[in-house]
Formats: structure tokens, C-alpha cells, sequence
């Protein structure tokens, strides 16, 4: 259905071994928004469109953004909360998105997720212990006998006190509600876990006290994150590498390092400059974006960026920039990285594009128009393409000049 | 485990009888103070006299309370603070620290009857309508001066004479200005302010618009209620300067949309927008950015800023992030558990911390062009609001704690000129007022 966004992999594929621990290629989640008459979809809201990284075990990846941008559906998707419309997900060199329901179920404890609000991601007709182990009894992580000692563990290492297991989820505030997110997903011994704005919720204090012990989980079971905020400082502390999204795109990714002290695009330059300093004394050079994210159901053309983006030029609003490595393990998509050759390859891309474009339209309009003539000289009324005015004008006037040309004929040997 | 269980949970409910006892003291308590507010209140019961008149809002010693059926929880138990003239003071602290309910103290929007003002004062200088004997305002009649020199008041068609219009567009009465305690005022004299003089920046721009009305009609509504005279077509005009000066692009089209119409942040610049369409002298902004992204929040804490300028007003603004606090406020106070811990102007809290839980507080941040290892935390959690102890509230989570800190709660040490702090390990160092 957008078969003209996404390129076919024409390359071999990489044998399971030489993959990395996750690898997601060209990850597209599209929700339908708009039906036709038939109720088929025929309009999308492009949540994710086109992302594309590699992580390695044991590192964190933080993904900062606006709201909006797809963070969080790109999060959902890696697990298949979503249904992925296309692209692929290596975890662990299997392909998670061409598995079978049944067949992922087994892979389901491996890969995790700490959702976003701890007060209302919780069931509170149970109570903390059953919401803890529930999902290990149902994998079989332990034996029936061991179950409460497990839990009881579990919940030791993530700072709950053992007397909590018999606790409904009301009783708790912000952070300890959080602490039991987290328990309920080590629980089931994963590798990788979603966190999903963990501590977006919770008070400065509380912040600190569960991101350090994510950091010291992490050391202690050999965990990788995939760290979703929006909130750039706490991103800076717990990742080792960093993607930016813009509109569903990875606008720029890269180390840590690379990203906060050598920063490629001008969107992440507008957010970085954006983040208040707790000091008085700073006066921020601040690159303040004019508007608002558009939307994603019609985002604008070329560069989603270009509309708000200070250094915008001509092309910008044309072309797409291409994802392109712009220093080792650093990947930016933005024009300004560009080399000439480059910029030319695109121009010459886009004009092809747009030629084909024209001369598909302009043979579909010829097609239109000898049928539309050739039915009204036939006088056939039953064919009810929807044609454009235009078309329909110009087969009418042809028609009635023909007929009139007959007539002349016609009249001339009567005189 | 068991038994660790049922004294647990013996702590934590509480019994039948006990609960009746607590309905019972609440409903007496919550009848006294409404009985109080039903009565008649002369306006020299209320107008007071500023301590320092540089300062528009001085709180003094303001206890509001909430009695609820768990007990009473002190939402804000002697907070004494001030607002000077033409700054902008941050208020910072954690949830449930008080900083709202002290600002809806400000503007009496406490949810009564569960919700009171008990005690302490909130002085507010304030342009008051000057009032007759028969208790209605005044108006300034338009004059002009005929053949013989005499000065005589303008008729209308009708014969009616005409009152002059002020910079609104509204009548203008006789003003006076005054002092008067927001804790002590009736609710119709407040009205007259609330709005007009003070007006509030709501934290969530979404639950505060209504979803049945055009933000027009919502915006119209403030000028008709506050501007006393004024024409509709005038309102909608002085609407629509307003979203103008907000920094919305198309406010005739604004003015027509409802509000899930919009966005988060063009529905925070619409909150502004009817927060300043009376030219109040003190915009409230509690928590303006929390709901927003950071490029947002930039926006909108950069329009804050030009439009103090534009208006010569004060803006109290509450917020728990630190960062805003030290970009907007030049002064600051930080509260705990409905108590000042700490004030003083931003460089004094940012430079100098004193209190231990303000030290903590800065280091537990991650901040972008710092690195750490492992962030600082502050050990616990923020303890129960209802039955406080006697003590020092963050003596169980102090590195710092003395034997002192179990006596009685310390009360503010003045350290220097503008710097105050709540806490034991300063007592010597107290500066005598020169």
C-alpha cells in the first residue's frame, strides 16, 4: 500500500551469527486514520516511518523527541504491541516480525517493557505479588513451589520491602508504584527492556532513586535498554548511544558523546538549546522552533523538518534527505551534511521521479480521454468513471467538434 | 511475615470508630468556618496595612487546611513569603509540597468545604472601587467646560450623563488604592479582584478550557464579567489583541475553535491570553510548562518573560523544575511537606544552598553539562501529610541530623540580607536586621 516508501531488500541476508543482539531495518508502523467507501483504509498516520539502528547487548539506547513523534509507538512496535506494517526486527539474530504469534510467545519474557504511567499501567484488583509473578508462573520461569521465595527476591532487588506482597497498588505512591512496573518486568529474566518514560511521572527525588537502580540493574543482570524520554539530561546519564526523532523519523543518531558535544542537526541543536539550566547565571543562546509539530497524518514534503528549521534551503522543501553516516557511528539526515555529488544524485533522482510521476499522469489523462470519447461517440451512458473536469471538458468539446465535422460532411453532398 | 503484616496494616487504616470521631470533628470545624464566611464583613475588617511597600503580596503565617475523612491534612502550615513589585518569584518544591494550595489560597479557589483557610493573612495591594454610603461604586462622569467657564458633566441624547471609558474600553469608576487580606475578605469583594488584579495560569490547558465553548466565548467572558461598560463588539476586539499578544498567528480563526481544536501549546498561550486580558498586576502561573515539550516550554517561558515587560506586572510562578525556576525568578523559595525551607533570590539558592534537602535536591538532577556517575538521592520518601510530627519534617531523611532536629520545628534563620533558611545547622550565623 506504500510499496513507493519502503525499498525492497534486494541484498542477501545476513546470516544469524554476524547479526547484532537487536537490529531493526527500515521499522514502519502506520495507523489507518481515513476509509473509502468500502471501508478499506486509505489514508495513514505514519507513526514510524523508516527507523533503522543497531544495538549492542549490554548498551542503552535513549530515544528523545517531542511528544508526538513516535517514540513510544516505535517502542510498542519492537515488541509487537503493534503490529509492524513493515520493515524487519532481528533480536538476536531471528527475525521477530516474520515469527508466528505462538512461536513469539516464547520469545515474549526475553524482551520487555516498563510502561509509561505507574498509575494506570497497574491492575488494582491484584495485588502487588500476583502483578509481579503472574507473567513468570505463565512462562514457567519458576516452579510452583519456589513462586512466593522468586517473587519475594525479585521485589528485594527492586527495593520493595517483602511485606508489600500481600499490597494492593492503591496504597503506594508515584515511586514505589514504579518500582513494582520495573519488578513485574525483570521478573521474567529479559535482555532487553522497553523503558518507557520511567520517571516522567515521578518527583526530582523519586527520579534519581529509580534511575539509579535501572543503572545498577543494568550492571548487575547484564541488561541492554532501549531508554524512551523526553527529558535530554536523564538521556544523557543512562545512554550509551542516542536517537533523535522527528515526525517518525530518526532525524540523528550516534554515541552518547558524539551526539551531545558534537550535534549534527538543527533539530537537535533547537532541542538541546531548549532545556532550561538550573543556573542563573547561564543565559542560554536559544534557538527557540517557531509552531508546533505538524501533523503526521499530512506531514509536509521533502524534509519534515524544513517548516520550523532555521537553516532551511531551497531543496529542503523538495527532497527527502537521505539517512546517511556522517561520522563513524554517527548517522544524521539532513542536507546540510550533504557533498555536491550527493545533493546532485538527489536533484537527479527527484527530477526522475518527477517525470515519471508526469508522464504517469499524463497517460492516464490520454487513456481517460480516448475512452470518455470513444463512449460518448458511442452513445454509451452506463460507464461511470469518475473523471477530472478537465478531461471531461476536453472530451466533450472533441466530441461535439467531431460530431459537428460529420454533420458538415454529411450536409455538404445534400447541398 | 505475617505478623510484620498486621502491624502494618494496623498503621495504615484506620478503625470504625475512629473514622466517625474524625467526621465528626471535621463537620464542626468545617461548619465554624463556613458560619464565619456567611456573615457580613465590613471592608475595615479586611483592608490591612503592607509591612514593606515594595512588595504587592505578602503571605503571613498562612494555614490552609483540608479535613479530610483520614484526618486533617496540612496542605500549607505557616508559609510566610512576599512578592515584590514588578519580579518574578518561583515557588519550587515536590508534589503535595503545598505550592498550589498556597497559590489558590491567593486567589480563595480552595475546594471548600473540605478545604479552609485557617489562620494567617494574605496582604494584597490592590486598586479598589471606591464605594458610597449605599455601597455601590462610584463613576467619573465626562466633563467639559462651556461658554461661562463652568465645568459641567456631559449628557447623553437621553439626558443621561455620560461616564468616561478607560484604557479597556469599560466604565471607570473612582479607584483607591488599598491593602487588603485575601484570607479575611468576602467572597463578593473578592470577585472584584480575582481576575481584574490577580489572575491565574492553570496547570493542565486541556481540564481547564471548557470543551463546549469556542475559546472565544471563553476568552469574551472574562472581559464581559471584569470590564464593567464594555460593548461586544469591544470584547471580541480586546480578545483578539489578546491572542495577538500571545503569539498566535491566526487569531480570528483562533478565536472561533473549540479547544481540542488546538494544540498543548497553543492552549496554554489561549490560558495566558485570558489570564491577561484584565491587565492584572499579578499573574499566578502554576506549573505553565509541566504538560508541554521542551521546545514548547521555551515558547512559552520566553512570552512569560516579554509580556511581564509589556504589562509592568509581577508573575508568581510555581513549578518543581529547577531549571525553570533559575531561568525565569529572581527570587525563590522552596517548600516542603506545606512549609518554607529555604528563600531567597536565585543566585542565593542556586549558589549557596543551605538547606540540606535544597543541596539534595540540586544534586539529584541530572543536568546536560554535568556528568556522573550515579545520581545523588535523597534517601525516603516525603512523609504523610496527615499528623505531622512535631519535629523538623526532613529530620528522616537528613545526612545532616542533629540531636536538635527532634526538638521543635526551626523556624526561618535569617543567614543574610535576602537568604533565609529553616534548619538547625545555621543558627549561629543569623544576620541582625541593620
Amino acid at each position: 500500500m506504500a510499496d513507493n516508501n519502503i525499498e525492497v531488500n534486494t541484498a542477501e541476508p545476513v546470516p544469524a551469527t554476524e547479526r547484532e543482539f537487536l537490529e531493526v531495518e527500515n521499522l514502519c508502523k502506520y495507523f489507518p486514520v481515513g476509509f473509502d467507501f468500502f471501508g478499506r483504509p486509505n489514508k495513514f498516520l505514519k507513526a514510524v516511518d523508516g527507523v533503522s539502528f543497531k544495538l549492542k547487548k549490554g548498551k542503552t539506547l535513549g530515544i528523545v523527541g517531542e511528544s508526538g513523534c513516535g517514540k513510544t509507538t516505535m517502542g510498542r512496535t519492537l515488541l509487537r504491541l503493534y503490529d509492524i506494517t513493515s520493515g524487519d526486527v532481528y533480536f538476536k539474530g531471528q527475525n521477530v516480525s516474520a515469527l508466528k504469534n505462538r512461536e513469539f510467545d516464547k520469545l515474549r519474557p526475553n524482551m520487555q517493557m516498563i510502561f509509561q504511567d505507574p498509575y494506570a499501567s497497574l491492575s488494582p484488583r491484584l495485588t502487588v505479588g500476583e502483578i509481579i509473578g503472574e507473567a513468570a508462573r505463565q512462562h514457567k520461569i519458576v516452579e510452583k513451589s519456589g513462586y512466593q521465595d522468586y517473587v519475594l527476591e525479585v521485589m528485594r532487588m527492586c527495593g520493595l520491602q517483602p511485606h508489600y506482597f500481600e499490597r494492593y497498588p492503591h496504597e503506594f505512591s508515584g515511586g514505589q508504584r514504579q518500582r513494582i512496573c520495573i519488578a513485574r518486568a525483570l521478573a521474567l529474566k529479559p535482555e532487553l527492556v522497553i523503558c518507557d518514560e520511567p520517571v516522567s511521572a515521578l518527583d526530582v527525588s523519586i527520579q534519581a532513586q529509580i534511575i539509579n537502580m535501572l543503572i545498577e540493574l543494568r550492571k548487575n543482570l547484564g541488561l541492554t535498554y532501549i531508554f524512551i524520554s523526553h527529558d535530554l539530561s536523564v538521556v544523557k546519564h543512562i545512554s550509551d548511544e542516542v536517537g533523535v526523532m522527528y515526525l517518525g523519523t530518526m532525524v540523528e543518531y550516534g554515541s552518547r558523546d558524539s551526539i551531545f558535544n558534537n550535534t549534527l542537526h538543527p533539530y537537535t541543536k533547537a532541542l538541546f538549546s531548549a532545556v532550561p539550566v538550573p543556573n542563573p547565571h547561564v543565559k542560554m543562546n536559544r534557538i527557540i522552533l517557531k509552531g508546533d509539530i505538524p501533523s503526521p497524518v499530512n506531514p509536509p514534503s521533502g524534509c519534515k523538518f524544513h517548516t520550523r528549521c532555521e537553516k532551511c534551503m531551497e531543496i529542503c522543501g523538495r527532497i527527502a534527505p537521505n539517512y546517511k553516516e556522517v561520522e563513524e557511528g554517527h548517522f544524521c539526515a539532513c542536507h546540510l551534511y550533504n557533498t555536491v555529488e550527493e545533493t546532485e544524485q538527489l536533484e537527479l533522482k527527484y527530477e526522475e521521479e518527477r517525470r515519471l510521476a508526469e508522464e504517469k499522469a499524463d497517460e492516464l489523462a490520454k487513456k481517460q480521454f480516448w475512452k470518455k470519447v470513444t463512449d460518448k461517440l458511442h452513445g454509451a451512458e452506463k460507464n461511470n468513471n469518475v473523471v477530472s473536469p478537465e478531461v471531461e471538458e476536453k472530451a466533450d468539446s472533441a466530441v461535439s467538434e467531431a460530431l459537428a465535422d460529420k454533420e458538415n460532411v454529411k450536409d455538404v453532398p445534400k447541398e | 511475615m505475617a505478623d510484620n503484616n498486621k502491624k502494618e496494616i494496623k498503621k495504615h487504616y484506620i478503625t470504625r470508630s475512629e473514622s466517625r470521631k474524625i467526621a465528626k470533628e471535621n463537620s464542626r470545624a468545617i461548619a465554624g468556618f463556613e458560619k464565619q464566611k456567611k456573615r457580613k464583613v465590613r471592608p475595615e475588617e479586611y483592608v490591612t496595612q503592607m509591612k514593606d511597600d515594595k512588595n504587592i503580596v505578602e503571605f503571613e503565617d498562612l494555614h490552609t487546611y483540608f479535613f479530610s475523612d483520614s484526618g486533617t491534612v496540612k496542605a500549607v502550615n505557616g508559609v510566610t513569603f512576599s512578592v515584590p513589585a514588578g519580579s518574578t518569584v518561583g515557588v519550587v518544591g515536590e508534589s503535595g509540597c503545598g505550592k498550589s494550595v498556597t497559590s489558590l489560597s491567593l486567589m480563595q479557589l480552595v475546594q471548600a468545604p473540605s478545604g479552609q483557610i485557617v489562620s494567617g493573612s494574605i496582604r494584597f495591594r490592590a486598586d479598589m472601587f471606591k464605594l458610597d454610603e449605599k455601597g455601590k461604586k462610584i463613576p467619573v462622569y465626562e466633563k467639559y467646560t462651556d461658554e461661562n467657564g463652568e465645568e459641567k458633566i456631559k449628557l447623553d441624547e437621553k439626558g443621561k450623563p455620560v461616564i468616561r471609558k478607560n484604557g479597556l474600553g469599560g466604565n471607570m469608576y473612582e479607584m483607591e488604592r488599598q491593602v487588603v487580606d485575601i484570607a479575611k475578605m468576602p467572597t463578593e469583594a473578592m470577585r472584584s479582584i480575582r481576575g481584574r488584579e490577580v489572575a491565574m495560569i492553570f496547570q493542565e490547558p486541556m481540564t481547564s478550557l471548557n470543551p463546549v465553548f469556542t475559546i472565544g466565548n471563553q476568552l469574551d467572558e472574562v472581559g464581559r464579567l471584569h470590564i464593567e461598560g464594555i460593548s461586544k463588539h469591544q470584547v471580541k476586539a480586546r480578545s483578539i489583541e489578546m491572542l495577538q499578544l500571545v503569539g498566535i498567528a491566526d487569531p480570528e480563526g483562533v478565536y472561533k475553535k473549540y479547544p481540542h481544536e488546538l494544540s498543548g501549546g497553543m492552549r496554554q498561550r489561549v490560558m495566558i491570553a485570558i489570564a491577561l486580558l484584565c491587565n492584572p498586576k499579578l499573574i499566578v502561573a502554576d506549573e505553565p510548562t509541566t504538560a508541554l515539550d521542551v521546545t514548547i516550554q521555551a515558547q512559552i517561558l520566553d512570552l512569560l518573560r516579554d509580556i511581564k515587560g509589556k504589562i509592568n506586572g509581577s508573575i508568581m510562578l510555581i513549578t518543581h523544575d529547577l531549571g525553570v525556576v533559575a531561568e525565569m525568578a529572581d527570587y525563590v523559595v522552596v517548600m516542603y511537606a506545606g512549609r518554607v525551607i529555604e528563600m531567597g533570590t536565585a543566585e542565593d539558592i542556586f549558589d549557596n544552598p543551605l538547606h540540606p534537602y535544597t543541596i539534595g535536591l540540586q544534586k539529584s538532577k541530572p543536568t546536560v553539562d554535568k556528568e556522573a556517575d550515579s545520581l545523588y538521592c535523597i534517601p525516603g520518601f516525603v512523609p504523610n501529610p496527615i499528623n505531622m510530627p512535631n519535629y523538623c519534617y526532613f529530620r528522616d531523611r537528613c545526612e545532616k541530623c542533629m540531636e536538635k532536629c527532634s526538638g521543635e520545628y526551626p523556624g526561618l534563620i535569617k543567614v543574610s540580607d535576602t537568604h533565609s533558611v529553616s534548619c538547625y545547622l545555621y543558627e549561629g550565623e543569623e544576620v541582625k536586621n541593620g
